[in-house]
């Protein structure tokens, strides 16, 4: 459906993931009361109980007072025995953690701020349209892409005089403060993912392309790791290797598998850009030297695809019911490995993936391989440009009666300390240096809760890191990684024997390696993440621009012959051209002229 | 009519009847397979392994038994208020919502009434004209109902449909039984109380079914009046909440641009939508045999009369 | 007019009993309808009625103006009167057929277990309907084995089917819960004239016939006056999740398009204009059926 929209909900959960990944101390070590695992900390933990029955005057009997009643070398906040509720309303949808998750009960003691989230349950759009109309706001508001709507209607407070009051908020977000402004000058929002220049962290890594035509790594094992790079390569390997392995399993070989089910239509929408170039940008292609904007759908590159598709289904290695599949058999089938490639979000299929890992499958697990146009560089990796998106904040609302004292915890939270527990948990309990001393990694059983969603919330601090300002990259002072998944040794890690025999067959460390270096795009990108007016004619035509093409392309890709398929091809550019694609175009090339000036 | 033709004609209407029975049986067999799969196999999807689910192909057992998706229902702090405010506002809306609509399909139903066409399509038109999401919203903050338990009873408390199938089918009670009560010496209330209502138990089962289903389903209120309240809410509500966040995990923990963290869900969103779906459903369930007897045994008449 | 005042004065315990009713219904129903002045706005929650801008009819015409918008319809009314029909007739046989049983066990179950797919969300019915009209799915593979097909038929690629899956798949889940007021219009039938027409030695299919079905007439009548007001509402979910892509020609409703082009670009306006327009069409319907109806029967509405 609302495909901008759908995206940029998605790269906001998978990069509140980089920024995430989840820290804290596994239960036994730190619900404040009992048995220590033999950490270090066990006799300052043995003080803290007291602060932990009595918040109220514990803490404060601490405050000036030396990390002694510290826990783990937190010092709490000053006012740490004044309790204080925030609620703060979030437009992810979530379960609040568990009442004795020992991290956040910890961070509350320390701070004596509780955060009361309200997760979002039904449809966003209709919250915010009563939550605006009413005027109805809670302290704190994360609302995505929803944000210019709020900063719109004077919900929330100019932010630019207090950030550089606070050391650690200063140093997070004063370099980037000038790309937060809006139009009146104001600066609304703290971002909470998403890495941008500061002066504390360099750029994470980044390992896997996160997008694109995947691959089954034991048709690449087969095929002798050859190079992938044109969709007649990419579909060559197919046919080949289906022609050799009719059935997998036991399982009736599926060559090429499709989604275009509701809002998850990428695999039928996207991929001409990618051909051309570029990444995951919207719904039109900009040319990255001319920053020249043209409608990909309707381009020689969209013609030869769905043609090549078309061609591919008559073959049979595109099934007639591929292009009808609802997501859970698109996911039953993906299960059986029988599946060889696919075009799709690496989140999307996820699931599917795990389950071949269980099964011990790894050589069917996917890959994702850099197809272009013959002769095009690929891009289907973007490097961080360094700028922040103010959709990604976190504001404060104007009913908020106390923005002091949450900005202040917000600044708390940003101590390398409070970070580290966050993260990554306790050192020599939750993760160790590795053996060289530049990385570092989780320990097996704390990488369990880590990647289990339930017990990560309920056991660590992740809806902190989640929704809380939170490092992300590479500490500058010493080179480790603030989050889990900026780092190569934990990375390395959770590889699996055939998946690094694999990266040797191509002689790489990472997958990413099998593309091109990552982009660093321009300060505009990407044009789904731009905002358009309620109700707009480039609104509207951003709407038929998917209905056109979501109606035409599956049937291209089921023509019966090259005549009708012409004829079809005929009819769809006419009635794409026929849309009001200048409204969108213009305010397209607008944003991205404003966006490049600053 | 000689005898020997009363008796054939009997036969033949007995050899009828035992066709028909017999197909009216297998029709019915068959309507109750057909109807049951849908609900046997959600049960069975609940009980299954989330991660097995995924694959495929549950029809009537569990491939993997697990009762994992019902203890992430179950583990919820708040189940226990929303239970309670479910319950209540089932009671609440059925109770109300039943008497004031009989009150007014009586009213309605008398033949008489001085105006009836007029406040008859008064309160139809209600049915098809809505003033929209903001304006209720609007409403609901000026009545003071927003973040108030009575925002679960008294928006919903005249459904106008509801009305008009009593209506109709109290307009059926023959006229002679109301009109001797009258010249009895009885008053309007009286009627309605002693011979209307009693004589229309099946369709006021039916209306209580349709009020109690609707309140105990509801969770919209919820979300959009009431969300900001933990002791406020609904039992569809956290359902609803534990079914979107499950939807949305499978996002969670991974990246377009980074690595892939090889998050492994122990929950996904067919699995708790089928454990979901039974816990909030078998409740309301239990209702229905109570009311049952209403329609299963027919009303005779002459019973009032006497 | 001595005597109507006289003959409501009389009445005052009825008016009694409904002056709250309708205030009550004054308020709640009638008095937020000032929002539908958003129609005629560019309205933003932010500035509230007062605030936005008055743009006439222009979102009447941007409806009117849009072809997609008039497939919609089609396909709203093409699927609502299918539903409509199907639904009422297999509703009332069922009720029919059921209070022809004689066991009383046999009869409450059946009708228990009829009703269970109601209760269902429409994601989990379509996503079953999905997998029986699968290629290697029940229908399929029925139908192979009787020979009547020799390779599968894409249910659900192909446009000229999916109006009868939508109808089906609501049959299917929905049947049991609309026949309940069926059930207990026959359970209100007085019991005196079944075994009046018995002794006239009435079968089986007479007394259908002759008692049942003029019993539940203008339930019936009732009903689908009603229901036919709400024909360009019904229809949501099923298209929304069978009918993508290849479908959207045939699946999109009239609801979908004013998701697709109120609620989710923040137009509430256009939501609003839609809004409008539906009631207007509804209440032309009703009290046109409702006027029609009254010729035959005076048991109709009102």
């Amino acid at each position: 459906m609302k495909r901008k929209k759908m995206l940029a909900v998605l790269l906001a959960a998978c990069m509140a993931v980089s920024a995430t990944a989840c820290g804290g101390g596994n239960d036994s070590s730190n619900d404040g009361a009992n048995e220590t695992a033999g950490s270090e900390a066990t006799e300052e933990e043995a003080q803290t109980p007291a602060a932990g029955e009595d918040d109220a005057e514990a803490p404060a009997a601490d405050a000036g007072a030396s990390s002694d009643g510290n826990y783990g070398g937190l010092a709490p906040m000053a006012d740490a025995g004044d309790p204080i509720t925030y609620t703060y309303f979030v437009r992810d949808p979530g379960v609040d953690p568990a009442d004795d998750n020992p991290v956040i009960n910890k961070i509350q003691e320390l701070t004596g701020v509780t955060l009361d989230i309200e997760f979002l349950v039904g449809d966003l759009d209709q919250k915010i349209g009563v939550m605006i109309a009413g005027g109805d706001y809670p302290d704190l508001i994360f609302a995505g892409d929803a944000a210019p709507k709020f900063m719109d209607a004077g919900a929330a407070i100019p932010l630019e005089d207090y950030i550089p009051k606070y050391p650690n908020l200063q140093k997070w977000y004063g370099q980037s403060l000038k790309y937060l402004e809006q139009a009146d000058g104001h600066v609304y929002g703290l971002p909470i993912y998403g890495w941008f220049n500061n002066d504390v962290v360099d750029e994470p890594p980044i390992f896997e392309a996160g997008i694109g035509f995947y691959i089954q790594k034991d048709v690449l094992a087969e095929a002798g790791y050859p190079e992938v790079r044109t969709l007649d390569d990419y579909f060559k390997l197919i046919e080949d290797y289906m022609a050799n392995h009719p059935e997998i399993d036991g399982v009736k070989t599926m060559g090429y598998e499709m989604l275009a089910d509701g809002w998850r239509n990428w695999s039928l929408l996207n991929p001409a850009q990618n051909l051309m170039g570029v990444s995951n940008e919207g719904n039109i292609f900009v040319d990255q030297e001319t920053l020249e904007t043209s409608f990909y759908q309707s381009s020689e590159t969209a013609h030869d695809f769905y043609k090549k598709l078309n061609e591919e289904y008559q073959k049979g290695v595109i099934r007639a019911e591929s292009l009808t599949q609802d997501y859970d058999s698109y996911i039953a089938n993906i299960t059986t490995g029988a599946v060889l490639g696919f075009f799709d979000q690496n989140w999307n299929f996820q699931s599917a993936n795990n389950l071949l890992k269980a099964d011990g499958k790894f050589e069917r697990t996917y890959v994702s391989v850099p197809v272009t146009n013959p002769g095009v560089k690929d891009g289907y990796i973007d490097a961080a440009n360094g700028l922040p998106a103010t959709n990604n904040s976190v504001m404060i609302s104007v009913n908020c009666e106390n923005p002091d004292r949450i900005l202040a915890y917000f600044d708390w939270m940003l101590q390398r300390e409070v970070q580290d527990y966050l993260q990554w948990g306790e050192e020599g309990v939750d993760w160790e240096f590795t053996e060289d001393g530049t990385d570092r990694a989780l320990k097996p059983e704390r990488r369990a809760i880590v990647q289990d969603t339930e017990k990560s919330r309920d056991q660590t601090g992740s809806t902190l890191v989640n929704y809380c300002p939170a490092y992300d990259g590479v500490y500058k002072e010493d080179g480790m990684p603030a989050g889990t998944d900026d780092s190569a040794a934990e990375y390395l890690a959770a590889q699996s024997e055939s998946d690094q025999a694999f990266l040797t067959g191509y002689g790489i460390e990472y997958p990413a390696q099998m593309h091109s270096e990552p982009v660093k795009r321009g300060a505009y990108y990407p044009v789904w993440g731009m905002s358009l007016e309620d109700g707009s004619a480039a609104a509207v035509t951003n709407e038929k621009i998917v209905d056109v093409c979501s109606r035409y392309f599956p049937r291209l890709i089921i023509a019966s012959s090259d005549a009708e398929y012409e004829s079809l091809w005929e009819e769809f550019t006419n009635e794409f051209t026929s849309l009001d694609l200048a409204s969108y175009q213009t305010e397209i090339d607008r944003q991205i002229a404003e966006k490049m000036a600053k | 009519m000689s005898n020997e033709m009363v008796n054939k004609k009997h036969k033949n209407i007995r050899w009828h009847d035992m066709i028909f029975n017999i197909v009216n049986g297998v029709i019915m067999v068959f309507v109750i397979v057909v109807m049951l799969y849908p609900f046997w196999n959600t049960i069975a999807v609940s009980f299954n392994d989330a991660q097995d689910t995924l694959r495929g192909g549950i029809t009537l057992f569990p491939r993997v038994f697990s009762l994992y998706s019902y203890q992430t229902v179950f583990k919820n702090k708040l189940m226990a208020t929303a239970a309670f405010n479910s319950i209540l506002r089932t009671v609440l809306s059925t109770v109300l919502g039943v008497a004031i609509s009989s009150l007014v399909a009586y009213v309605l139903s008398r033949k008489d009434l001085v105006g009836k066409k007029f406040i008859t399509a008064y309160f139809i038109i209600t049915m098809y004209v809505s003033a929209g999401l903001i304006p209720t919203y609007f409403l609901m903050k000026d009545l003071k109902l927003l973040n108030n338990f009575a925002v679960y009873v008294i928006p919903g408390l005249l459904s106008v449909y509801n009305v008009i199938v009593i209506k109709s089918f109290m307009q059926q009670i023959p006229e002679s039984l109301t009109e001797a009560a009258m010249v009895d010496g009885a008053g309007y209330f009286r009627c309605f109380w002693q011979i209307v209502i009693p004589c229309s138990k099946p369709v006021l089962a039916t209306v209580a079914l349709w009020c109690a289903v609707g309140a105990w389903n509801q969770w919209f209120d919820t979300f959009l009046y009431a969300s900001s309240k933990d002791n406020l809410t609904t039992l569809q509500y956290e359902m609803m909440k534990l079914l979107s966040s499950a939807m949305q995990s499978g996002r969670d923990n991974s990246s377009m641009f980074g690595q892939e963290s090889q998050v492994a869900n122990t929950i996904t969103p067919t699995s708790i939508r089928a454990a979901v779906t039974i816990v909030a459903s078998v409740p309301i369930l239990v209702v229905y045999p109570f009311l049952q007897k209403y329609f299963v045994k027919g009303v005779t008449l002459g019973a009032v009369k006497g | 007019m001595k005597k109507k005042m006289k003959k409501i004065a009389g009445q005052r315990v009825l008016y009694f009993m409904i002056i709250p009713c309708m205030i009550y219904t004054f308020i709640f129903s009638y008095y937020p309808l000032k929002g539908w002045i958003m129609a005629f706005q560019n309205f933003k929650p932010a500035k509230g009625y007062a605030g936005s801008d008055f743009v006439g009819l222009s979102q009447f015409k941007f409806l009117f103006g849009d072809a997609e918008f008039w497939r919609s319809m089609r396909n709203t009314l093409g699927m609502s009167v299918m539903n409509l029909v199907f639904g009422t007739v297999f509703a009332i046989v069922f009720a029919l057929l059921l209070n022809e049983i004689k066991s009383v066990g046999f009869k409450k179950v059946t009708q228990t277990v009829s009703y269970l797919p109601h209760f269902l969300s429409w994601i989990i019915v379509t996503s079953l309907v999905s997998n029986m009209l699968a290629s290697d799915g029940m229908l399929n593979e029925f139908l192979m084995a009787l020979h009547i097909i020799d390779k599968p038929v894409l249910f659900l690629g192909e446009q000229k089917y999916f109006w009868w899956v939508a109808t089906f798949a609501s049959i299917w889940k929905e049947t049991g819960w609309n026949s309940i007021i069926y059930i207990a219009a026959i359970a209100g039938i007085d019991q005196d004239l079944y075994e009046a027409a018995q002794l006239d030695g009435a079968g089986r299919f007479k007394r259908m016939w002759h008692v049942t079905l003029p019993g539940i007439k203008s339930t019936i009548v009732v009903l689908t006056i009603m229901n036919l007001g709400w024909i360009l509402n019904t229809a949501f979910e099923v298209p929304y999740l069978l009918g993508g892509g290849l479908l959207q020609d045939v699946s999109q409703t009239l609801d979908i398009y004013v998701l697709k082009y109120g609620m989710n670009i923040g137009n509430y306006s256009l939501a609003t204009a839609a809004g409008i327009f539906k009631s207007v069409i509804s209440l032309i319907l009703v009290f046109g059926t409702n006027a029609i109806a009254n010729k035959f029967d005076e048991n109709s509405l009102m």
